[in-house]
């Protein structure tokens, strides 16, 4: 209970100096002063409100964040897994576009999209029982397609989009009691009803066998968990906006606090979330005057490092989670025509995307003439396409064998988040470098935080669930720097998002053939990790029983999954999609032994980036549509029919 | 709208290509063959006179900058990070000028013709010096040093105009666009270009405070009440503003501002805030004729 008191008193007192150093506690012959004089007004209605929502918006995100965990049973959930956020985002979105007129508050398209969401989700998953995996799969597949469709809006309307970069990044501002009166409302309901529903929410602890036997329908249960976290999280961020990593840190800190059972990890991490984000706004407060900053953007400043400092000072009482069956019950196929089949289709768009491309006139097969005059164009960013996609396919594969965890995509490791946390101030800040200049750096970043989390995860014996609790922090790190850079920036923050789509246009012959031949070497040492392969997602038990390495087959794996995702994130950008998905895509296939899902996923990796960035170039003429947001559209739209079918 | 000399003047250069056929010979009369790939370069070409074969955005161009009038018949090469190359190498253009931001991405359009990077924002120097520097080298490139001369003396004579109109406006203004969630605000000032502005019609900028690159920052509304005597002079962005100005009507904070219960609020067209000088022009003279009016008050 320490730690929430400090962070809150902390809070308590950047609010007392606030309120004395803008001369509004001299306001406080409050109900005598005329409602009308201007100090009194800010105090009354400005800052008073935001003392009081700051607490009330964190705990309800930490009460929501640890809900949608239980309910998922993972401790990387949040309620973005399920697609919630990105799909108001994406209403918002549309709604200042396309509706300019629209008079409404924002609450509308957020509850809405919200609304959609949940539909959609929870429905697809219905047929399976609701089980985690398949919620928090759907859930990133639609959040994705979403996210990259905002994303677009985002590069083609940047002008009109102000009050969305705004809203998303989180102002606390207030001007009346509406929305404190409203999410006090709401915490005090979900309050009543956890209290509720304690029993069956604390079951969800067990596997669903267990559940089952003690008479309680898990499938209910979860659906009241997911439902409550859905509709708290939707509440907040239709009143304030996006409030990233708020819930999930407080959530992680109660974890490492050492708080276990249910309803005793619910109030410690409401208390947490509500004191980080109370510091956190209280701090941009008192900074106004110098430089308005969102408090959404950066309570990640403040949450990760606390986190960090908390997950490796040793006293860490974390709670193994459940290991989710990553193998789905399905039909298998024959794995090698499965496998020549994926490989035809990546032959197929190599060919497509060196022959075929658009003029105004329409679309047009090169002859032999013009066919060597376009290659030069064209031929490094399918090169580049292709190897990344694989690359990161292939990392994201190893990265859920090596965690066992369904929601690891390569990101997690660090590797990525360590580039863009060093190209921002290098896009940002310093006159404009060269491309090779650029990429030196980012590849420095990228290889500092890999050192970083290497050393950090060494003494658990790369364990894991530090590794990706350690890999969440800094993604979040930079999240929150990035999103801070945007709010700030000028029209230069639309190349960031470019390369943060994943953008193949600016890919040269030389680079190509570098992650090419990166793509090869790795796949060349690939076998000989076939064995851990197999192994580690049974546990760390079984696998050393069966004479395995732990620590030196982790080591191994995290190395090769480094250098793919960092080699790919530094010539295209990072493409989450890609290394989150394909894997599961591959499996939900039918592809099941190691090595051949390892083949599948790299070669459908390439094949969809290749596809990916031969649509993006032809679909918009004259616009381009990065690969990366393509490949999410274009992959989502794959994985709906897969999954659809998996079951029959 | 009031028709200038200088609109009339792109008409004229527009009228032919619209009269010609949409692809063909536009282009081939025009011998300097331009591309340019950026907002503020293609207004600075424009105020030349100089009409570049195709630009990036252009739908971007005729929402924000809108004046001097981009002629129909100029290419649309897609966005202004990637625009379509193969398009571009199509197009055979003579010369391509790109924001020096814009350059490391595009290295490869040096295969199709001279690149050449053109450093757009002023960084430490005021914005509308910094453009009338741009306008004459890019006067000097194209050969119509005076057109370059005449665009520039016509920006300081709307400014001296603007001036003398405000000789007895002694109040502080903050220069800001409102947020439809009427509680944030974008606020201009500093260097660029509507600060700089301001600043040489004799106006006094009540923001002090630090901006991003192109002159503008967020903050939320209660920073209106550091300065509560100032003039608040805020940008028409049609719907949006409306809404916002709605929701402001409800807001106590904004009703307890003086300058709102005077009435001293101003709303003028919008103009694009890291422009050229074409829309420095039209900042001075808006800010001359609107705030005249209450120069007594």
């Amino acid at each position: 209970m320490l730690l929430p008191c400090i962070l809150f008193g902390l809070g308590l007192l950047l609010f007392v100096v606030y309120i004395s150093v803008t001369g509004q506690a001299g306001a406080s012959r409050l109900f005598e002063a005329p409602a009308t004089e201007l100090k009194t007004v800010q105090l009354l209605y400005g800052t008073l409100p935001r003392f009081v929502v700051a607490l009330v918006a964190g705990a309800l995100l930490g009460l929501s964040t640890t809900l949608m965990q239980q309910g998922l049973g993972n401790p990387l959930a949040e309620p973005g897994t399920i697609g919630l956020l990105s799909s108001s985002r994406l209403a918002v979105a549309c709604t200042l576009i396309f509706l300019p007129g629209f008079t409404g508050s924002v609450a509308v398209p957020v509850l809405g999209g919200s609304l959609l969401a949940l539909v959609i989700v929870l429905g697809l998953s219905m047929r399976w029982g609701l089980s985690p995996l398949f919620l928090i799969l759907h859930g990133l597949v639609f959040a994705m397609l979403c996210d990259a469709v905002t994303s677009m809006l985002i590069l083609s309307h940047y002008d009109e989009l102000a009050d969305l970069l705004l809203w998303q990044s989180g102002s606390l501002v207030q001007d009346n009691w509406q929305v404190a009166q409203t999410l006090t409302v709401c915490l005090v309901a979900l309050t009543g009803i956890i209290l509720l529903l304690k029993k069956p929410l604390t079951l969800l602890d067990l596997d669903d066998a267990a559940v089952a036997s003690l008479g309680l329908s898990p499938t209910a249960a979860r659906l009241a968990a997911v439902g409550l976290a859905a509709v708290a999280a939707a509440v907040v961020t239709a009143q304030i906006g996006l409030l990233a990593f708020v819930g999930l840190a407080g959530a992680a800190l109660a974890r490492l606090c050492g708080a276990r059972r249910f309803t005793h990890r619910m109030a410690l991490s409401g208390f947490l979330s509500a004191a980080l984000l109370l510091l956190t706004d209280q701090s941009v407060q008192l900074a106004e005057g110098l430089m308005a900053i969102p408090a959404g953007t950066i309570t990640a400043l403040f949450a990760a490092p606390v986190l960090l400092i908390l997950l490796h000072s040793g006293r860490t009482g974390a709670k193994k989670g459940r290991v989710l069956n990553v193998n789905v019950p399905a039909r298998i196929r024959a794995t090698p025509g499965m496998l020549f089949g994926v490989f035809v289709v990546l032959m197929i768009t190599v060919i497509l995307s060196l022959t075929v491309g658009r003029t105004p006139d329409g679309f047009t097969w090169t002859t032999a003439n013009t066919f060597f005059e376009l290659l030069p164009w064209r031929w490094p960013r399918a090169a580049g396409a292709l190897s990344a996609g694989g690359m990161i396919a292939l990392s994201g594969y190893l990265m859920q064998r090596m965690t066992g965890n369904p929601l690891a995509s390569p990101e997690l490791i660090g590797v990525s988040s360590g580039a863009t946390l060093v190209m921002l101030p290098v896009i940002a800040l310093l006159p404009p470098l060269g491309r090779t200049q650029t990429m030196v750096i980012a590849a420095t970043g990228a290889l500092l935080f890999l050192v970083l989390a290497l050393r950090l995860a060494r003494r658990s014996n790369y364990a894991p669930e530090k590794l990706l609790l350690t890999g969440l922090a800094i993604t979040a790190l930079s999240g929150s720097l990035l999103s801070a850079a945007i709010y700030f920036g000028d029209v230069r923050v639309t190349r960031l998002i470019g390369w943060l789509s994943g953008s193949t246009y600016a890919v040269s012959s030389r680079e190509a053939l570098t992650s090419l031949a990166v793509l090869l070497a790795v796949l060349a040492v690939l076998p000989l990790t076939r064995r851990w392969l197999s192994m580690l997602p049974l546990g760390e038990a079984v696998a050393t029983s069966v004479g395995i390495e732990i620590k030196r087959a982790r080591f191994v794996l995290i190395v090769l999954v480094a250098v793919l995702t960092g080699t790919a994130t530094v010539i295209i950008g990072p493409v989450t999609f890609v290394g989150l998905v394909v894997p599961h895509l591959v499996r939900l296939m039918g592809v099941r032994r190691p090595l051949a899902q390892a083949a599948g996923s790299m070669l459908a990796g390439a094949a969809l980036m290749t596809a990916s960035d031969w649509i993006g170039r032809i679909i918009a003429f004259p616009w381009e549509v990065p690969a990366g947001l393509v490949a999410s559209v274009v992959g989502a739209l794959f994985y709906g029919l897969t999954a659809r079918r998996g079951r029959r | 709208m009031r028709i200038t000399r200088r609109d009339i003047l792109g008409a004229a250069l527009a009228a032919p290509t619209v009269m010609l056929s949409r692809h063909s010979s536009y282009a081939e009369m025009n011998t300097a063959r331009m591309v340019s790939l950026d907002l503020l370069i293609t207004e600075l070409l424009l105020t030349l006179g100089e009409i570049p074969i195709a630009v990036a955005n252009i739908p971007l161009y005729r929402r924000l900058v809108s004046s001097p009038i981009l002629p129909q018949g100029v290419m649309d090469l897609g966005p202004l990070n990637e625009p379509n190359l193969e398009y571009l190498q199509q197009l055979a253009p003579g010369r391509v000028l790109v924001a020096d931001w814009q350059a490391p991405n595009l290295q490869s359009l040096a295969r199709i013709a001279p690149l050449m990077p053109i450093k757009v924002f002023a960084g430490k120097a005021p914005a509308l010096t910094h453009c009338e520097t741009l306008l004459s080298d890019l006067g000097k490139l194209t050969g119509r040093g005076a057109r370059a001369v005449e665009a520039i003396a016509a920006t300081h004579e709307a400014i001296r105009t603007a001036r003398s109109r405000l000789r007895t406006f002694s109040r502080a203004i903050y220069i800001c666009r409102f947020s439809r969630d009427g509680r944030n605000i974008a606020l201009f000032g500093g260097n660029g270009m509507l600060g700089d502005v301001a600043g040489r019609t004799g106006l006094r900028n009540a923001f002090s405070g630090r901006v991003n690159a192109a002159g503008v920052t967020n903050a939320p509304l209660s920073r209106l009440a550091d300065e509560p005597d100032a003039v608040i002079v805020h940008f028409d962005r049609g719907e949006e503003t409306d809404v916002a100005l709605k929701r402001l009507e409800s807001s106590a904070l904004w009703l307890a501002l003086p300058a709102v219960q005077k009435g001293h609020v101003i709303r003028m067209p919008v103009i694009y805030p890291s422009g050229g000088l074409r829309s420095a022009e039209r900042f001075a003279d808006q800010l001359g004729v609107q705030l005249a009016a209450l120069a007594d008050g």
